[in-house]
């Protein structure tokens, strides 16, 4: 089929060359753009009426004005010519004029319409000259000679009129010279133009201009007949014919088929451009020619004509609709949980998370929206707060392990996480029957003292002690492990692994947990709209019955700080009673009267008579003004009244009792009984969340209330909270062997409170309650903050020998050091020249490599294999801690030497790091990441000879790439140092994990980790050398070079 | 407290352990002082602690009783502090070029000291002391 079209397209082409087919013509003032054929008002020129490129009233002037009109131009400036040669010259204006085939010979020039060397044949230039021998001519050249000056053409003044004969010659010299270069005389007389032929016979020029086109351009003969875009057909130069002549690459003939093929493709791609309207992206629009266009038509289908919306309408596609739904549509109660579902996909939400959001600058971390700081006042505030009143803030976000089983066979398990030399681990008889909680920092089984996990909280549920009453029943025990969400997973996967939770059983459990619980967490979804709970209660039992369930998100804690944070909880538990029952439903449930082995129940019936006949310790408790008063650690269970009964009309400050003097005595301990809390028991838990009634109704019962303002009796619906009040005593002193000489044990109890553990879903009201009594909202920034405060170890950032911390800080020091990149040269500290190399993060692993190999080279390789060991561990081995502070702080007072108890403890581990205390002596801040070094002599008798002595300078290094040789080598931004230690003048025995301005001591105070044989070092460069009192150090920050003196103390 | 003598505190620092400690020994339990009750927090109650700079504590009672709100303020001071609550009351009269006068009251506070056990098999316990307070009131004469 195609190649039908193509032939007859091939033949329509052929015809047209040598029919009358439409040209291009010449560029000049009364042309065609194309040649055609002319009507009856064509009047002269005669010879190309069928396809002339003249206008028909260009003929009429010539007919009547001859050229005047047309170019200013007067032929006859010598007198009249005579009519046979008038007739020529108008043949040749003709011929310029109309002849379509000169475009051939169009000026190389600018486009004007000018030709050069035209073939004239040589008999019509005869007959020419022959004609106009005897007519006279002024000029020999009659294009450029004549003056124009005055506009039309006049002889010059110094010419004088010739015959042509006299002026040309011949007929040779006629063609060549009075046009210019117009015209040439051609002697071949098939390759000729004449200037008049008979119109009858066909046009005799248009032979000759095919010829010589299909010579010239063989390849493209056809196309180039039309005419269009030939502008290289005329050679450089003026010249007419090329330097190679046309017929040297000519083709004798060519192949049919393959043309016709070729050009059947190339008609294809045309018409297939011109007829298919989704060809690649071209939408319909754009398809439209400029004048139809309109702006946004691709956003409006009304801008687009109407006949063709729609082919508009399908290209288009679906309409997206961008505008943001109203703000009516978006608070409707759906919409916003429908957002507010989607909004906490990769990171959970804590209750409170909406009231943070609005006062906090929150942060994404270990999957939870954790508030950071809050955006109206800073650190100071919090710290104020602490101290004088209370701080309170939403621990929700840490996470409860609860393992319930057998005691025996609980304690076999998670005693491989601890170690006995820390301290009291799970087993200890102070917080096994619930009385307290506990603290503990767990280990990977059989690790000690390396791999530490981190550090937890841990609660018993409460039980009878065995020597009382128990009747020697074997009880079910539950152990809640409370942990920070970044050792979560790794504490989960731990116990796992002790208690022997095989992979298998963990789908099966997930997979039926996940069934029961569709329930609960729609219940949790109607408590507290907005907040989901994804997270399942995941449940895995092993073949002794020891079951380990997952209570992450099941509970709230709230945790009080400060020195009134007894009085907000005390004010804010106003009704609160130490009820051991929630409802008589509970009651049931617990209380199964066959068989007495339940847990709950048993001891409570055991233990209400006795709760009864004495004061509740809660009422003992209202008298006493702060949590600091109480036993250390105590637990509480409490049963609340709903908080937002009792909620205060407006923001409130609870100030305590300032005027009362308490005559009642102490509460020296607190009774197990009282730790009795139904909040241990998963149904009561789950009905407490689903018996919340909502804010609207207690509003809409307020409203129907009949006094204002009078507090409002919801009778029986009134919900009864069980939750756990967890005391922590803040800083205690020790009445130890020997005072800290340095810092006075005078801010005692900083950081004392409560702990509020409630069931999820009731974080909201009573986190209101304490705020609307005071109490100062704080984030997280401010929990590390008074965590410094206070002296106590903050986690994960405090414990460096923990897989959570060493994430966190590598994460930072990525950051930070993208951070100092982006520093101009300048404007940066030069970590070169302060010879500092790591100022991020505290390189503990060089550190103590570097001591361990001086300990191996010391001992000649007795043990090289032990030594070998890069990691470190932090020493808290509490009896060892003891015996090291001892020596640190007493026997250099003495001023006795002999065998070190550091010695003979770094021979047994080199590679432990001891925490320490560091108070600046007299002036600078210890920052992060301060080196801690061993001063020399020199040092600390410019100290004892000056009392404003500021402390010694490091001279500042080489930095290699000042004068580096061969710049192609990358040095980077930080100096690689084989040895930390004694990379600087002073020799570097640890650095501050955390330093910074103390506000309750009124100076610069650091949290360091020093390495042991480096201490060790120390003291024995103070004892035997210096004959130092106190133990002082030097500490250096990452950007400065100078060094500042610190007292340092053990950190028990 | 009729004397005019300001009275120095010889060997006031040292800490004296209460016997019962000694008798347990360090190895089971580490003792740990609770906080002493809380007395009334009026805005002319000044309790005198060791740690705090003593021409600071003169200077708060001498605001106190210069801007005229209070007539009379309470310095109270606890064990260690007892001597220098005494000083600080003299210095206050001495100062006052008769002004002002003191009366004085002495009580005893009962203290508790935590016993945290060191090892998992002991129960942990708590022991009672009693330490002496003194309860000074420094009063204008003239008013």
């Amino acid at each position: 089929m195609d190649l039908l079209k193509v032939l007859c397209c091939l033949s329509f082409v052929i015809v047209g060359v040598y029919g009358q087919e439409s040209i291009q013509c010449l560029d000049g003032p009364w042309h065609k753009k194309f040649s055609g054929p002319e009507g009856p008002d064509y009047v002269e020129c005669l010879s190309w009426k069928d396809n002339a490129c003249c206008l028909a009233n260009m003929t009429q002037e010539l007919l009547t004005h001859k050229a005047k009109n047309l170019y200013d131009f007067h032929w006859d400036r010598c007198g009249n010519l005579s009519q046979a040669c008038e007739t020529f010259i108008k043949d040749e204006e003709c011929f310029y004029q109309c002849e379509p085939g000169l475009r051939k010979f169009r000026h190389d020039g600018p486009k004007d319409g000018r030709i050069t060397k035209v073939p004239v044949c040589k008999s019509y230039c005869d007959d020419w000259f022959n004609a106009c021998k005897d007519d006279m001519t002024c000029v020999e050249n009659w294009m450029e000679d004549f003056d124009y000056t005055k506009g039309e053409n006049h002889c010059p003044a110094d010419s004088t009129c010739k015959t042509f004969a006299d002026m040309y010659g011949n007929a040779e010299g006629l063609c060549n010279k009075m046009w210019g270069h117009a015209f040439t005389y051609s002697t071949d007389s098939s390759n000729c133009m004449v200037m008049s032929f008979d119109p009858t016979n066909g046009n005799p020029n248009a032979k000759f201009i095919s010829k010589l086109v299909a010579n010239i351009y063989p390849q493209l003969r056809f196309y180039r007949m039309d005419g269009l875009n030939d502008d290289d057909n005329v050679s450089k130069g003026g010249k007419r014919k090329r330097e190679d002549s046309p017929e040297t690459f000519a083709p004798r003939a060519i192949n049919i088929l393959e043309y016709a093929e070729a050009r059947g493709q190339e008609i294809e791609a045309m018409t297939k451009v011109v007829m298919d309207t989704n060809l690649g992206k071209r939408r319909i629009i754009q398809q439209l020619p400029r004048h139809m266009r309109r702006r946004a038509m691709s956003h409006n289908i009304k801008r687009i004509p109407r006949r063709l919306r729609n082919i508009a309408q399908s290209q288009m596609g679906p309409v997206k609709t961008t505008k943001r739904p109203s703000r009516r549509h978006r608070r409707r109660p759906h919409n916003l949980l429908q957002e507010y579902n989607r909004r906490q996909r990769s990171h959970g939400w804590l209750e409170t998370h909406i009231w943070h959001a609005k006062r906090f600058h929150m942060t994404e971390k270990w999957g939870y929206k954790i508030p950071l700081r809050p955006t109206d006042k800073g650190t100071r505030a919090a710290y104020r707060a602490s101290v004088k009143h209370a701080m309170v803030q939403d621990l929700s976000y840490y996470t409860c392990i609860e393992v319930k089983g057998k005691e025996e066979d609980i304690l076999a398990g998670v005693q491989q996480l601890s170690s006995p030399e820390t301290g009291l681990t799970f087993a200890a008889r102070a917080t096994l029957y619930g009385q307290r909680q506990g603290h503990l920092v767990l280990y990977k089984p059989n690790c000690y003292p390396y791999s530490a996990i981190g550090p937890v909280t841990f609660l018993w549920k409460p039980t009878c002690k065995p020597d009382n009453e128990c009747n020697g029943v074997t009880q079910l025990r539950q152990l809640w492990i409370t942990c920070h969400p970044a050792m979560y997973n790794q504490l989960l996967l731990e116990l796992w692994a002790i208690f022997d939770i095989s992979a298998d059983s963990l789908d099966q459990e997930e997979g039926s947990s996940k069934n029961s619980d569709v329930n609960e967490t729609s219940a949790n979804q109607m408590v507290s709209p907005g907040i989901i709970k994804v997270h399942e209660n995941q449940k895995w039992t092993n073949k002794n019955g020891v079951t380990v369930t997952s209570l992450k998100d099941k509970f709230t804690r709230l945790r009080l700080t400060g020195f009134l944070a007894h009085s907000v909880v005390k004010d804010l538990l106003k009704g609160a009673s130490l009820e051991k029952n929630v409802t008589n439903k509970e009651d049931n449930l617990n209380k199964p009267v066959v068989n007495k082995e339940p847990v709950l129940g048993d001891s409570d019936i055991n233990m209400e008579p006795h709760v009864q006949s004495e004061p509740g310790v809660w009422e003992k408790c209202q008298s006493v003004n702060t949590a600091g008063e109480l036993p250390p650690n105590c637990v509480l269970g409490l049963v609340a009244r709903d908080p937002r009964l009792t909620l205060p009309q407006r923001r409130t400050k609870v100030m305590g009792d300032a005027q009362e003097i308490s005559t009642k005595s102490y509460i020296d301990t607190v009774p197990v009984e009282c730790a009795v809390s139904s909040l241990w028991d998963e149904d009561v838990r789950r009905q407490v969340a689903t018996n919340k009634l909502p804010d609207s109704e207690i509003n809409r019962r307020r409203a129907e209330h009949l006094v204002p303002g009078s507090e409002l009796n919801l009778g029986e619906d009134e919900p009864k909270i069980p939750l756990l009040l967890v005391n922590n005593p803040g800083t205690r002193a020790t009445q130890s062997h020997a005072p800290s000489s340095h810092h006075s044990d005078s801010m005692q109890s900083i950081g004392s409170g409560w702990d509020i553990i409630l069931p999820a879903g009731w974080a909201m009201p009573f986190w209101l309650a304490t705020v609307f009594r005071g109490a100062r909202a704080v984030g997280m920034d401010a929990m590390e903050a008074t965590s410094a405060e206070h002296n106590t170890l903050h986690f994960p950032n405090d414990y460096p020998d923990t897989l959570s911390c060493f994430t966190m800080k590598h994460e930072q020091k990525q950051l930070d050091e993208i951070q100092y990149g982006r520093y101009p040269k300048n404007k940066r500290p030069n970590y070169f020249k302060l010879g500092v190399p790591s100022p991020f993060v505290p390189p503990w692993n060089d550190l103590v490599s570097g001591y361990s190999k001086e300990v191996i080279d010391a001992n000649m390789g007795k043990d090289n294999e032990n030594k070998s060991k890069l990691e470190f561990s932090v020493l808290r081995h509490k009896k060892q801690l003891q015996a090291i502070s001892l020596e640190v702080e007493t026997s250099l007072k003495s001023g006795k030497s002999g065998t070190s108890v550091l010695d003979t403890l770094y021979k047994q581990n080199s590679t432990s790091l001891v925490c320490v205390n560091l108070h600046i002596v007299l002036r600078g801040t210890p920052s992060d990441n301060s080196a801690i070094c061993i001063p020399t002599l020199a040092d600390l008798q410019s100290l004892k000879s000056d009392s404003k002595y500021g402390g010694p300078l490091e001279t500042a290094h080489k930095d290699p790439r000042d004068n580096h040789k061969n710049p192609l080598e990358s040095v980077g931004i930080l100096p690689k140092v084989e040895n930390v230690i004694n990379h600087c003048s002073r020799k570097c025995i640890g650095y501050v994990n955390k330093g910074g301005y103390s506000l309750s001591n009124g100076s610069g105070v650091g949290m360091g980790f020093c390495s042991i044989v480096g201490l060790s070092e120390l003291c024995k460069f103070l004892q035997d050398e210096a004959k130092q009192t106190k133990c002082i150090v030097l500490v250096r920050s990452p950007v400065s070079l100078q060094y500042r003196f610190a007292y340092l103390s053990i950190r028990l | 407290m009729s004397s005019e003598k300001i009275v120095t505190s010889p060997a006031a620092d040292s800490t004296v352990a209460p016997p019962g400690v000694e008798a347990i020994g360090p190895e089971e339990y580490t003792v740990r002082k609770r906080l002493p009750k809380q007395m009334p927090r009026r805005t002319n109650d000044i309790y005198v602690t060791k740690k705090t700079n003593f021409n600071c504590q003169l200077k708060r009672c001498k605001n106190l009783l210069d801007t005229g709100k209070h007539c009379e303020i309470y310095i109270h001071g606890l064990g260690n502090a007892v001597n220098r609550a005494v000083n600080l009351a003299l210095k206050l009269k001495a100062e006052s070029a008769g002004t002002l006068d003191t009366a004085v009251n002495t009580s005893t506070v009962e203290l508790i000291d935590d016993l945290e056990p060191n090892t998992d098999d002991v129960e942990p316990g708590t022991q009672t002391r009693n330490s002496s307070a003194v309860h000074i009131k420094v009063f204008s004469v003239t008013k």
